[in-house]
């Protein structure tokens, strides 16, 4: 590869190159029809947001963008130049690059190599190391974050400077269409936050930017026009700033969508579970108490990383606890398996669905069933037809879109898969759940499935410790809220003496 | 509508597919044997029954561990570890310790023919029972450990023979033992050996154990994902430790099998990398190596058309090399085939 200075370093960038129109794209993979004529614009040095419903083929498109995938029918220009990838290799040829959702970085390589993979420079097939250097340096100082060590192997990286790894191999390869997908799904505010300031800089410099999300507060934050997709196709498309947030909401749904935050009302009761001076074996010290009563909603906020993941996980017996004690309903049993747990009463919503969550290749009555499963056999021995009538109901209850209860939970959606996670929660007939981050990643329509069910329980006299990134939800669900920093829980407080500035300077405190 | 109906013909697909690829092997072989005629008889077809229950009792265990994300490399060596062991017990010998251990020999009663054979059955269950417990300790993955017992157990066998075959005494046979394999089985309104409506026996039964019991939904649970399985109070310790004890009792039956084949010989190097051809019935069925699928049926299946293949060899006149490169390349195809259509239904 010969060395010619990638766009964005360059003082005299073609503010003309990197438009894109995507005219009319239509994709289907067998009967079902992905994208059923999707048309947008992208102007150079804007930030464009991409939102829709999961299942609204948000993905699917940027696939075809991005050259990971070929369109059926449908056209795309690229600088005034038609523009038809059939790889991604191509893409990236042609200027476009994609920092995705889950980041396609190899672990033990470090920063440099992670960036220059694939796009190595050579004499005589040896490495330049030092034209190596000095681009990933200059990509990375571009980006504000000198910081990060050439050396450091990937893996010893947060997720945030993942991140930036990515999106520094894309300004190398020259990139002027950077697409987002998802980028703060699994970031703090606090990240999110700095990740905007680098959009902000890449837009600034000319490159168009892509930006793909559910969060609607962030595209209202970031971006400069949206284009709204449901059911694969273009609904509407305008300036962010001229476009209030309930109109948004009602072309991704496409109805009018009441209250994202159902108000449930629920009184608490007697106290069902007590943690205190909980230790785990972590890296940090962690110390935390807590206590929560029937009917009651107890929040969780921090930092990514600050133990609050692991807190929970440690109650649930999925972490070794140390040293503390965790009480539940007045029986002392502190280091306990999940299966005691379960038998106990406790249930737990894991933050990953794909790598714990769900049973990806099994059916949806298996998996809502598994903790309880020993409800419908007799001997060992299943009463199958008992459990799909038990099944049903539940499915009922949650609202899951789906071909029957034998259908395979990976072939669901983000938003249903998750409706089956909490599902599996009901069915088992838990009272106390301890839920990790339950929205993550999922569409409006459906987090609000899951607040109402959360609510709905909590008026049975169910007890809920939630762990969540997004303060927003964390005020519009929770009763009391405790802020975790650096291993410590911080008293919890009720939710009406909390503001946003206080949460944050408690999550970064210390 | 149409979602369903596609669905619904994957998912037939999936039992299907073996089967239609069985057809066409008997198919092929009844067309290359079209001169002789031999292939398609009834004898043959008793013929590859008989020559199929070693490997199908032992791909029935294997289809046990595999769905449950596992894998045991040492088959081979526990049926002739339980060979070695029923001929010692049938014959009553003395075992001598190496001067290391201190020597001094083990002198052991006769055991009646039918209690060797059990026997043999048990050290089957307890060696799967072995791999079990380091698998579910150690956290070692079940490759690396069952390699390591592999060696082992072939060694076991090795000493218990001083490395040459036992012989079973004459006095020792009954007059079932010869018939329990044979082609033509007493009485003769049986149709197929004993042997054979064992296997068919076990795989009924073990098809409703996976289908319709906690531990069944278990184990696919388990291949599927483990930490879902833990998560959702699985014990995951036990039910692995179950599985390998379980497949370990049916690859000591299998051992048993072997043992009446071999007329009562205890050979230590028989059945010398017969893991691999269960592990390939195994996957031409539709198991997958990364566990959480996998049907009895389509091992079935799958044990067939590796039976045909050899005995459809051996009938076409076509020579061992070439049926090893055709072997080969079946379970390649299979594969592939599995993985395109497991693309097309996601």
């Amino acid at each position: 590869m010969r060395w010619t200075p990638p766009a964005c370093f360059r003082a005299d960038l073609d503010v003309s190159e990197g438009s894109l129109q995507v005219r009319d794209i239509v994709k289907s993979f067998g009967a079902s029809r992905a994208l059923n004529g999707v048309t947008f614009e992208l102007t150079p040095g804007e930030v464009h947001a991409i939102v829709g419903e999961n299942g609204a083929g948000k993905s699917t498109l940027m696939k075809v963008v991005s050259g990971a995938i070929r369109a059926d029918g449908g056209s795309m220009t690229l600088s005034g130049i038609s523009y038809d990838p059939r790889s991604a290799r191509e893409a990236k040829q042609r200027g476009v690059a994609m920092i995705y959702q889950e980041l396609a970085l190899a672990p033990h390589l470090s920063v440099e190599a992670n960036v220059m993979l694939g796009q190595e420079y050579t004499r005589l097939g040896v490495v330049r190391r030092h034209t190596h250097r000095e681009l990933v340096c200059a990509a990375l100082s571009l980006l504000d974050h000198s910081e990060l060590k050439l050396n450091a192997p990937v893996h010893t990286l947060g997720v945030a400077a993942r991140q930036l790894v990515e999106i520094a191999r894309a300004l190398v390869s020259d990139a002027r269409v950077i697409i987002f997908d998802e980028p703060t799904s699994s970031l703090t505010e606090h990240d999110s936050a700095r990740l905007f300031g680098v959009i902000r800089k890449l837009r600034a410099k000319g490159l168009s930017i892509v930006y793909i999300s559910h969060f609607l507060e962030e595209v209202r934050a970031i971006a400069d026009r949206y284009t709204v997709l449901r059911d694969g196709r273009t609904v509407a498309t305008g300036s962010i700033a001229d476009t209030d947030q309930r109109t948004l909401i009602r072309h991704m749904v496409g109805r009018v969508l009441e209250e994202i935050y159902p108000k449930i009302p629920h009184a608490p009761g007697e106290t069902i579970l007590e943690v205190s001076a909980l230790q785990t074996r972590h890296s940090f010290s962690m110390r935390a108490d807590l206590s929560v009563r029937r009917g009651e909603i107890l929040g969780i906020a921090g930092l990514i990383g600050a133990g609050r993941t692991e807190l929970i996980r440690a109650i649930f017996g999925l972490d070794r606890v140390i040293s503390g004690r965790v009480i539940v309903k007045g029986d002392e049993n502190t280091s306990a398996t999940p299966r005691q747990r379960i038998r106990q009463g406790l249930g737990f919503l894991s933050e990953d669905r794909k790598e714990e969550g769900l049973a990806l290749s099994r059916s949806i009555e298996d998996n809502l069933t598994y903790p309880a499963l020993g409800r419908h056999a007799r001997w060992g021995w299943l009463n199958l037809r008992e459990r799909r009538r038990d099944v049903g109901h539940f499915l009922k209850q949650v609202n899951v879109r789906c071909q029957g209860p034998g259908q395979s939970v990976g072939n669901l959606s983000g938003g249903n898969q998750q409706k089956i996670a909490m599902a599996r929660l009901l069915h088992q007939g838990a009272d106390v759940l301890l839920l990790d981050d339950p929205t993550r990643g999922i569409d409006v329509g459906s987090k609000a499935e899951i607040y109402r069910i959360i609510g709905e329980l909590a008026a049975k006299g169910v007890a809920v410790v939630m762990v969540s990134s997004s303060l927003p939800e964390l005020f519009g669900v929770c009763d009391r809220l405790a802020v975790m920093c650096r291993g410590t829980l911080s008293a919890a407080k009720p939710i009406t003496e909390w503001n946003q500035h206080s949460v944050m300077d408690s999550a970064t405190a210390g | 509508m149409r979602n369903r109906v596609v669905g619904s013909i994957a998912r037939a697909l999936t039992v299907l597919g073996p089967f239609l690829g069985l057809l066409a092997t008997i198919g092929l072989f009844a067309f290359l044997t079209r001169e002789s005629g031999q292939f398609l008889t009834v004898y043959n077809g008793r013929m590859i029954a008989v020559q199929t229950v070693i490997v199908a009792t032992a791909a029935l265990g294997m289809t046990l561990i595999m769905i449950a994300g596992g894998i045991d490399l040492s088959v081979g060596s526990v049926i002739a570890l339980v060979c070695v062991v029923i001929a010692r017990a049938a014959r009553g010998s003395e075992i001598a310790f190496p001067g290391f251990l201190g020597g001094g020999t083990l002198t052991l009663p006769v055991v009646p023919l039918i209690g060797a054979l059990l026997l043999g059955v048990v050290v089957g269950g307890l060696a799967g029972l072995a791999n079990g417990l380091l698998i579910s300790r150690l956290r070692v993955v079940p490759f690396i450990i069952t390699l390591g017992s592999m060696k082992i157990y072939r060694g076991f066998a090795k000493w218990l023979s001083n490395s040459t075959p036992v012989y079973m005494p004459q006095e020792a046979q009954t007059w079932w033992f010869g018939s329990a394999l044979s082609l033509v089985p007493r009485p003769a309104w049986l149709i197929l050996a004993p042997g054979v409506w064992i296997v068919v026996g076990l795989s009924l039964s073990l098809a409703l154990v996976l289908h319709y019991t906690l531990f069944g939904r278990y184990l696919y649970a388990i291949g599927s994902n483990e930490s879902t399985a833990r998560l959702c109070g699985v014990d995951v310790s036990r039910v692995k430790l179950a599985v390998y004890g379980l497949a370990g009792l049916l690859f000591g039956l299998a051992g048993v099998f072997q043992f009446i084949t071999l007329d009562g010989t205890g050979d230590p190097t028989t059945a010398d990398g017969l893991e691999l051809q269960v592990i390939a019935a195994v996957v031409i069925g539709g198991a997958s190596l990364s566990g959480g699928e996998g049907t009895i049926l389509g091992t079935l299946i799958g044990c067939l058309i590796m039976a045909v293949l050899s005995n459809g060899c051996f009938l076409a006149g076509i020579p061992n090399a070439i049926r090893d490169i055709i072997i080969g390349a079946i379970i390649i195809a299979a594969v592939t085939l599995d993985r395109f259509r497991r693309l097309r239904l996601a």
